[in-house]
């Protein structure tokens, strides 16, 4: 049956060819340049061969073929020309010839005039800017094999370049322009690496490919090209909506199996399958969540240090007065702190404060160390003015001074009286780190985000992510909680002070 | 006479525009236990903590050990705490440590006495107030009595010069008064120096050396247990008493007492006076 169809369609093509059809090879599965709509092949490529059909003449239509097949259909006469989003290649010169290209895409570096670039061997070992998920950074990961800073958009990594957070970006050239337009500071390279697509031609036929020069040049000057640009990328961009939620509707009666075997891929493609490095993706959770961990739990312990000393300064002013100057700025601390926002103290640590510290996790740690201490401090100043006078009135009349008592009598208390609230902050804290993606640095939750950059599935590695979240906190609960029936199993019934 | 430990001069203390001690002078020597009564706010407990300088006087001296520790500076001031103990109402027991560890806390922390001999002094400590076997339980786990006890033993541990309570047998209930004011009797017995103020009148009449009647602010009475509790006084004093002996006998006729209590009370009232 295939081998008959075959049969026909060359005969078909002959045939035409003969009386008067442009034929176009091309393989419809690479939107906006061509792609099925129906039955229908269209897209950018299409738009230009059908204008040089017309140029020449002629009746046209488009062949739907292997990529594989595209170049030796044009070899052989099958079609007349191809194209397919052809990257002009040395190799491929020998057995066509290529017109004009119609496109020319790629990336390249964006770099401060004061730091100028010259050639990629700079950028080897440096910290290079990239928007996550896109060729930048591919580029950076397989050529360069390094990890760049991921920042959510090109402007952004820029911004962080003129902050002195990385010492050049990579982008698309188009983004690339737009950061550079009305920056003066900035400056563009050449081409990292480029891609120009052409129309290919049987060797010889010089005629049909003057026309094709003369169509590309034609149709890019008045602005054709540019709006056939435009539409088919918006075009294809809803197909693929519309494709994936149809595809979802037409699960038919093995739709658990489908379900189930999709499931298996998608955990390939987000846990297993290497990524640039070499490595599998589920390394980028694993090493996240050893960032989180890490910011976490350095962070509790900074903000328990610094809610310790301002709770006993604030504490002890409230009750005796002592230390006016210290409790007046613990006051200022706390109302800072309390005051903004978690992502804007992170920001403005990393972008303002401690803009040459280059560790991304110590910025983390003391971002949120600050930010946690002031939490903890006004939770343990409760527990310290909750503590009966006696006990502090005891420690002293046995000799003890102040701070030996506060260390020794009053925290312990105030400690276990507090516990629950200062589990609750730490739980909070742990799950607010999932912000440092804002300053580049990878955490569970980046890790995440970069899979799903990556293969463009986005259930698996956010529910996996949420997931492990949900371990943590429960874990920690739980340990917290083994902590207070132990404290409550030998200590003093916390609401009672008459002891 | 024996020396002289605390010599107190012209003491004064306000809080802001409250004038609670007016000028106390008072010498306390060497093994005697000097008892404080006298109507509620006239400043007993003030004056009590004013001693170990729980309270920063306001003016006047307070000499021990040959210094003026109203004027010492912090460190002096830790010293001189760590040298006298107090025994509170509420027994401030530290709740989060065991009781061995309420007791070798300040030993370790403030003269760093080693572990192993402060759990033994402890230990020996706890033997004579019969509370051994409680070394390893926390607080709550006693009864009142028991805690005082406790408390006394903490104090004890510290080896101080004097020992000052501020009614240690008040927060009990009455059957557990007696327990450690038996303690306390021994204490005294063994020549330790203690300043108490209670509401015991059997206790002070029995055990105590002088008795200081406060009022207002200042030593209003001073006399041995036999001039305070076996002559008929005018003013405050004689009113106090007087009153004092009514309540315990309209306690007993009201009958919202034990029995235990009521025999207790019984005894009270017929070593007093009557000051009707
Ligand atoms: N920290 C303080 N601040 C303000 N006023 C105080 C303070 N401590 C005590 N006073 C006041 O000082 C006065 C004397 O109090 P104090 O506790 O010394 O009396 P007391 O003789 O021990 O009475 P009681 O028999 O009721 O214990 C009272 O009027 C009391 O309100
Ligand atoms: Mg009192």
């Amino acid at each position: 049956m295939k081998k008959a169809a075959f049969a026909l369609c060359s005969v078909l093509l002959a045939l035409s060819g003969i009386a008067g059809t442009l034929t176009m090879a091309t393989e419809a599965t690479f939107p906006p340049y061509e792609f099925l709509c129906g039955q229908e092949i269209v897209g950018i490529d299409v738009e230009i061969c059908r204008a040089v059909a017309r140029k020449l003449g002629k009746a046209f239509r488009a062949e739907n073929m292997d990529f594989d097949s595209v170049i030796p259909a044009v070899i052989s006469g099958k079609a007349d020309i191809a194209a397919s989003g052809i990257t002009i290649t040395e190799d491929r010169r020998k057995n066509v010839d290529f017109s004009i290209p119609y496109v020319t895409t790629g990336i390249v570096v964006i770099y401060r005039k004061a730091d100028p670039y010259k050639n990629a061997d700079q950028l080897k070992g440096k910290k290079i800017g990239v928007q996550s998920g896109t060729t930048s950074d591919a580029y950076v990961l397989e050529t360069l094999k390094q990890e760049p800073e991921r920042f959510k958009s090109t402007p952004e990594a820029c911004a962080a370049m003129l902050a002195g957070r990385c010492e050049f970006v990579i982008a698309d050239i188009d983004p690339a322009k737009n950061c550079v337009q009305g920056e003066t500071s900035l400056a563009l390279s050449g081409f990292l690496s480029s891609e120009s697509y052409a129309v290919a031609v049987a060797k010889g036929r010089q005629d049909l490919l003057a026309a094709v020069n003369d169509t590309i040049a034609a149709v890019k000057a008045d602005g054709r090209l540019a709006k056939w640009i435009a539409d088919y990328t918006a075009e294809s961009g809803r197909l693929k909506e519309k494709g994936s939620a149809s595809a979802a509707s037409v699960q038919s009666p093995s739709w658990l199996a489908t379900a189930w075997q999709s499931l298996r891929d998608d955990f390939y493609l987000c846990f297993l399958k290497p990524a640039g490095d070499g490595t599998p993706r589920g390394m980028y959770l694993v090493r996240g969540l050893g960032v989180t961990l890490h910011v976490a739990l350095a962070a509790i312990l900074l903000g328990l240090f610094i809610g310790f000393i301002v709770a006993v300064v604030r504490a002890s002013h409230d009750k005796y007065g002592y230390f006016p100057f210290l409790s007046t700025v613990s006051k200022i601390y706390l109302t800072i702190i309390r005051g903004t926002p978690m992502v804007v103290q992170l920001l403005i640590t990393y972008y303002i404060i401690l803009r040459t510290v280059d560790s991304k996790v110590l910025i983390a740690i003391l971002a949120f160390g600050i930010n946690s201490g002031a939490y903890q401090a006004e939770i343990l100043r409760a527990g310290i003015l909750s503590i009966d006078p006696g006990q502090m009135e005891a420690g002293r009349a046995l000799g003890l001074s102040y701070w030996r008592t506060m260390l020794k009598i009053i925290l312990p208390q105030a400690v276990r009286n507090v516990l629950p609230a200062l589990g609750n902050e730490f739980i909070v804290l742990m799950k607010d780190t999932s912000i440092v993606g804002y300053i580049a640095l990878i955490d569970l939750a980046k890790g995440g985000d970069i899979i799903r950059s990556q293969t463009y599935s986005v259930y698996l590695p956010y529910l996996t992510v949420a997931a492990i979240y949900l371990v943590l906190v429960m874990t920690f609960t739980w340990l917290l909680g083994k902590l207070e029936r132990h404290l409550r199993n030998t200590g003093a019934d916390p609401v009672r002070n008459d002891s | 006479m024996a020396e002289t430990l605390l010599k107190i001069d012209n003491l004064k203390k306000s809080f802001g525009k409250l004038d609670v001690l007016k000028g106390l002078s008072t010498e306390i020597r060497k093994g005697e236990v000097v008892v404080m009564i006298g109507p509620s706010g006239g400043g007993k407990s003030t004056f009590l903590r004013c001693m170990n300088l729980l309270e920063q006087p306001t003016s006047g001296s307070i000499v021990f050990d040959g210094i003026d520790i109203v004027k010492a500076d912090e460190k002096t001031k830790n010293r001189v705490r760590s040298e006298m103990g107090m025994v509170f109402q509420h027994f401030n027991l530290f709740p989060h440590l065991t009781i061995l560890d309420n007791i070798t806390l300040a030993p370790r922390l403030v003269k760093g006495v080693a572990r192993q001999e402060a759990e033994a002094k402890a230990m020996e400590l706890l033997g004579r107030v019969g509370l051994s076997e409680k070394a390893s339980a926390y607080p709550q786990q006693l009864s009142g009595g028991q805690k005082q006890r406790v408390a006394i033993v903490r104090s004890l541990a510290m080896e101080p010069k004097v020992m000052l309570f501020d009614e240690p047998t008040s927060a009990l209930d009455p059957e557990m008064v007696g327990e450690v004011l038996d303690v306390m009797k021994d204490l005294a017995k063994n020549g330790m120096t203690m300043v108490v103020v209670t509401h015991e009148m059997r206790f002070a009449r029995d055990v105590a050396s002088r008795v200081l009647f406060l009022e207002g602010g200042r030593i209003a009475n001073e006399g041995t247990p036999d001039e305070i509790f076996g002559t008929l006084h005018e003013g405050r004093l004689g009113e106090f008493l007087g009153k004092v002996h009514g309540e315990i006998r309209d306690i007993i006729s009201d009958n919202v007492v034990t029995r235990e209590e009521a025999r207790r009370l019984k005894t009270l009232l017929d070593e007093m006076p009557d000051q009707d």
